[in-house]
């Protein structure tokens, strides 16, 4: 089977617990205003590669990540939205888990339920990118209703599956308040030990009309890691 | 004054002996009137002139004109080795016997075993004169640890004591691999003093908790130390005794050490070969033969003649034994080497880089291993079954165009996976010391367990010995030792700095382009 693949990096400090390489898959179904990779928003279609995306096959995928193997604690598929492409990841995940290999998903929470249950019953965890709790500025931030994420929270939550949630602060184009207190008081109810992570909007690789705007302050940002751990969150970070 | 009648030949020679008396003399005035010397640093250059001015050892002509080449070097030993180069005491057994010479009895409390330690510091000779073990300190502390909050503050002060006295990067310091506590604290001390002084090491093995290491590499991304070791694979080449890694990374017997280390510069002798084919069969075993008898009698003089052994009180008392000391085959030049054999430009052909380039590595290696192995017995080096050991070696400060051991040269860095892969195939030809050091991005500070998964695997790829520090780190690992890059620039600006290795330090910048070293960005 052949997919897209945006890169593979062979190592990253910053994708999951400990050492890791990360299979960046090409193709995204949100289109968020703050996307630091856009090129890797295009899909494939009709055997047209975007440019800087190769198409590989599973076995291509592994003998990269095999190169890296014995320096890695895992490895972690992201995007785009890795999930876009369902079956080859599917077969990609297989294939790492054969391997013995830790593997977790980077989601925006979009993918459909069933298809979840499916990378749920064969991927170790899953790092869950929560945009914006109001719909209408979730699609105003990002092109798309985010129904799913919602319930992929709670389900990746009650399923002791979820590494990592996420929210990035973008001042202006997202109630970051809101959106902390939602995320924060579902981890707090079901796995209080599940770390949030607090980014902040930065405008470092950011298509141009993003450029100019703001990121927040560190004040602000200090406040919503208070009220998350007010709420009941107990690993609350700020990056 | 005395009134000699000379003929013309003894005028003649009477002559040359003043010039070289002369020639010592302003020598000998020159350190005295160096500013940038400290008193001590004047001390030992004096002695070194003093030892120099004698000639007791036997050498041929073939090997003075291997050495007037600068193919093979005692890296400053001197003319009349007067103690072992490299001595590795037995802490643990003056821990439990206190010492008559120095009328000290076992500690009782922390305080004493600092005290005590501290001692005996002053008193172990090596070729830099001070130190270049000090002992698995974990180990010999942890057992009078009672308050944690005490005991931090107590070894604090003997690190810095270690480090504003014993002014040399060579002083080695060993913990691990058990995770104790007073391992954990002398971490965090390091952590928070940023001494450049001692060298650490901590010795991992599979049973090494993750944690253990983690605080290892944290400590490493500030301050550049500590190393790993990997622990299983020296536990199993040293299994005729136990093992410390000392200096820059060597493993030698504890109990003993190693009486001299002699290196060959590969590229040197590259140079002057006829081809590959001449360089493999004739050049190479030539000189490593006739290196082989420069160490058998600068070993010779160290046993038989320099009384050291029948002398010396730490071997009267046990912490050394005669039969624990082996000796060190040096080698530099590696890649240089290789690169002057296969003649390309292409930089994708390069050692590092090219499984032809580094298979001619291995076999260029694999050689001088079974030449060295091959040479006759020597008694004196009975624990390592009378064979020289090999040593992966730093260079020297001066060196140009030789980078250490079997190093990638600097500025030609393949990807870290890559490059681990290629340093773990030759590691295991060298039980008396060789290592590689990454530079990482300040990132990894925020996650550690990267770095504790690199090592691990690391390890498992062949590497015996690892160094890492961060990008924006003061205190930085030259080749294998440590040095302030602050200090450096005090130096290079004539000030007086109180750690000889700084020199050395400022001189492998500028002629090994040490700073300039990949940062791995992840």
């Amino acid at each position: 089977m052949t997919g897209y693949v945006a890169r593979i990096l062979p190592f990253s400090a910053v994708d999951g617990p400990g050492n890791r390489t990360v299979i960046f898959l090409q193709g995204c179904n949100l289109n968020c205003a703050y996307c630091h990779n856009p090129e890797t928003i295009a899909l494939a279609k009709d055997g047209n590669v975007p440019e800087g995306a190769s198409a590989q096959t599973v076995d291509q995928v592994i003998d990269q990540v095999m190169k890296y193997s014995l320096f890695i604690s895992g490895v972690t598929i992201s995007g785009g939205e890795c999930t876009v492409q369902f079956n080859f990841l599917m077969e990609v995940v297989k294939a790492l888990k054969a391997k013995d290999l830790h593997v977790l998903i980077d989601t925006n929470g979009m993918v459909a339920l069933d298809k979840l249950q499916q990378l749920m019953q064969v991927a170790d965890g899953f790092m869950l990118d929560v945009k914006a709790y109001g719909e209408d500025v979730h699609k105003a931030l990002t092109g798309a209703s985010n129904h799913n994420s919602k319930q992929t929270l709670d389900l990746l939550l009650l399923a002791d599956k979820l590494y990592e949630a996420r929210t990035v602060i973008v001042p202006d184009l997202m109630d970051g308040k809101e959106t902390v207190t939602y995320v924060a008081a579902r981890i707090a109810a079901i796995d209080p030990a599940v770390r949030y992570k607090i980014i902040t909007y930065r405008s470092h690789g950011v298509r141009q009309e993003m450029k100019a705007h703001p990121s927040p302050s560190v004040e602000d940002l200090q406040a919503l890691k208070a009220m998350a751990e007010k709420i009941g969150c107990e690993n609350v970070l700020l990056v | 004054m005395r009134f000699v009648v000379l003929n013309n030949h003894c005028r003649e020679v009477a002559v040359k002996i003043t010039k070289i008396e002369v020639d010592r003399m302003n020598v000998i005035l020159d350190i005295i009137q160096n500013q940038t010397l400290t008193y001590e640093q004047k001390v030992l250059a004096m002695a070194r002139e003093a030892e120099n001015s004698i000639d007791v050892l036997s050498i041929s002509d073939a090997v003075q004109e291997l050495r007037d080449q600068g193919i093979v070097c005692d890296l400053f030993e001197g003319n009349a080795p007067y103690r072992p180069r490299y001595i590795v005491p037995d802490y643990d057994l003056f821990m439990k016997q206190g010492s008559k010479f120095l009328s000290l009895d076992p500690p009782e409390d922390l305080d004493d075993a600092l005290n005590n330690l501290m001692i005996l510091y002053r008193h172990v000779p090596s070729i830099t004169s001070f130190p270049v073990y000090i002992g698995n300190l974990d180990r010999l502390l942890n057992p009078f640890i009672e308050d944690e909050d005490y005991a931090l503050k107590a070894i604090k002060r003997l690190l810095k004591y270690i480090d504003r006295t014993i002014t040399d990067s060579f002083c080695h310091a060993n913990i691990g691999p058990e995770d104790t506590l007073a391992g954990r604290l002398i971490l965090k001390a390091e952590r928070e003093l940023q001494n450049s002084i001692p060298n650490l090491t901590m010795k991992v093995s599979e049973e090494t908790p993750d944690a253990f290491i983690n605080e290892g590499v944290q400590t490493a991304l500030v301050t550049a130390k500590p190393s790993f070791a990997h622990h299983e694979r020296f536990a199993e080449e040293f299994k005729a005794g136990d093992y410390g890694i000392v200096s820059c990374y060597n493993g030698l017997f504890i109990g003993g050490g190693a009486h001299t280390l002699v290196r060959m510069n590969l590229m040197k002798l590259a140079e002057k070969s006829q081809g590959l084919e001449d360089f493999l069969t004739k050049e190479l075993p030539q000189a490593v033969d006739l290196m082989l008898s420069y160490l058998d009698e600068r070993v010779r003089f160290v046993v038989e003649d320099s009384t050291f052994f029948e002398s010396n009180f730490l071997v009267r008392e046990g912490l050394l034994h005669k039969d624990r000391f082996t000796s060190m085959f040096g080698m530099v030049g590696l890649a240089e080497t290789v690169n002057h054999f296969l003649a390309t430009d292409d930089p994708s052909s390069h050692f590092g880089h090219n499984t032809k380039a580094d298979d001619l590595g291995v076999q260029i290696i694999e050689t001088i291993e079974a030449l060295v192995k091959g040479h006759k017995d020597n008694p004196y080096l009975a624990v390592s079954e009378g064979k020289y050991l090999l040593h992966a070696q730093v260079g020297i400060d001066s060196d140009l165009s030789s980078s250490p051991g079997c190093r990638i040269p600097i500025g030609e860095e393949p990807p870290i996976h890559d490059h681990l892969l290629q340093a773990g195939r030759f590691h295991k030809y060298f039980p008396s010391g060789i290592g590689d050091i990454f530079k990482f991005d300040e990132m990894s500070k925020k996650n550690p367990a990267q770095v504790t998964d690199i090592v691990r695997g690391a390890f498992k790829a062949g590497l015996r010995y690892f160094s890492a520090y961060a990008a924006d780190a003061d205190v930085i690992r030259i080749t294998g030792y440590l040095v302030k890059r602050s200090e450096m620039e005090k130096l290079d600006r004539g000030e007086q700095v109180l750690r000889d290795t700084v020199a050395l330090g400022l001189g492998s910048v500028k002629n090994q382009k040490v700073l300039e070293r990949a940062k791995r960005d992840m």
